[in-house]
């Protein structure tokens, strides 16, 4: 014979289990989460024209030290400059580009080369928001 | 509920210089209730964890554009059940399997020992509520479990209390009887 039970009367604990102290850390995790998914968006945003100046400076100062006109001592502070430029923003800076940057040997046309892919990929971003992709399911795509 | 109140958890939040400390306030007043809110819904650990996570990544993009007609822990319910609710749905598409077997899945996670620590009748509690519809059974946790009164469950479900007051009812009646089988 079957007993009738009264839920009410029973104790309202769920009886489920969770790891030890999974608590104490799931904040940290959370937060973790957040600034990594912020900080893909910023680089998303900053990137991408911060290597096209990069890029347009060096062939800029490419082809002014190409020139038989050229005075050394005028382009010597915007190299300089430059160079401050990248340390202090090296995170924004793809490896592939500041490699290129300190590699003495660099030449215009590997900077033409990275000017097209540049443009390209500046056309893939404005096709992209034009369309109203959303930004957050690209980055996740990544 | 902890030391600090809802208000001061959204001043804090929408002050720039405190937005962090204001978001782990929150954090901290609703860990736990949102967990365990996923938990008994999803039952696995690995996904309620993953969608607790996602849950408050959720708030913390939205939290801003909360318009406080709500309290903020019935806006907080609302995004969990959601999530809990589509997290359900995708698993049925995913894998092209019909209601009964999910069920029969997430039940088969209860008798698994590292999912579950509670004596037999809490299992046993469990598994009845699984027989539930979702939507029937997001509505006996949060009135069995969590204690919420009608009024705030509906303002969580957009449903009348009226239409709750039922819910509960005949769901009450389907787990006492389930429980009372052998």
């Amino acid at each position: 014979m079957s007993q009738k039970i009264n839920i009410e009367e029973l104790k309202k604990e769920n009886g489920f289990s969770v790891p030890p102290n999974y608590f104490d850390s799931l904040e940290n995790t959370i937060q973790e989460r957040i600034h990594t998914k912020e900080h893909k968006s910023l680089l998303f945003r900053f990137r991408y024209p911060s290597i096209a100046f990069a890029a347009s400076f060096i062939a800029f100062s490419i082809w002014l030290s190409s020139k038989n006109d050229f005075v050394p001592t005028a382009v010597a502070p915007a190299t300089i400059d430059y160079v401050s430029y990248v340390n202090e923003n090296i995170d924004e800076f793809e490896d592939e580009i500041v490699y290129e940057t300190y590699t003495p040997t660099a030449s215009i046309e590997v900077s033409e080369v990275e000017q097209k892919k540049i443009e390209k990929t500046e056309a893939l971003d404005e096709y992209l928001l034009d369309e109203g992709v959303d930004e957050e399911v690209l980055l996740d795509e990544l | 509920m902890g030391n600090w109140s809802d208000n001061e958890i959204l001043d804090k939040f929408r002050n720039s210089e405190t937005k962090n400390y204001g978001f782990n306030l929150l954090m901290q007043e609703y860990k736990q209730r949102v967990y365990w809110h996923v938990r008994r819904m999803v039952i696995d650990h690995e996904d309620a964890n993953d969608i607790t996570q996602d849950i408050f990544i959720k708030i913390w993009n939205g939290l801003n554009s909360f318009n406080e007609e709500s309290k903020l822990y019935t806006w907080i319910y609302r995004i969990a059940s959601n999530e809990c609710i589509t997290f359900l749905n995708k698993k049925k598409r995913m894998f092209f399997i019909p209601i009964v077997n999910v069920e029969e899945q997430l039940s088969a996670h209860i008798d698994s020992n590292e999912n579950f620590s509670g004596d037999e009748i809490q299992k046993k509690l469990q598994k009845a509520i699984l027989t539930l519809p979702e939507k029937q059974r997001l509505v006996f946790n949060m009135k069995y479990y969590d204690e919420l009164k009608y009024e705030e469950i509906a303002e969580i479900t957009g449903t009348s209390v009226g239409a709750l007051k039922a819910s509960y009812h005949l769901a009450t009646k389907k787990i006492e009887e389930f429980l009372s089988k052998d």
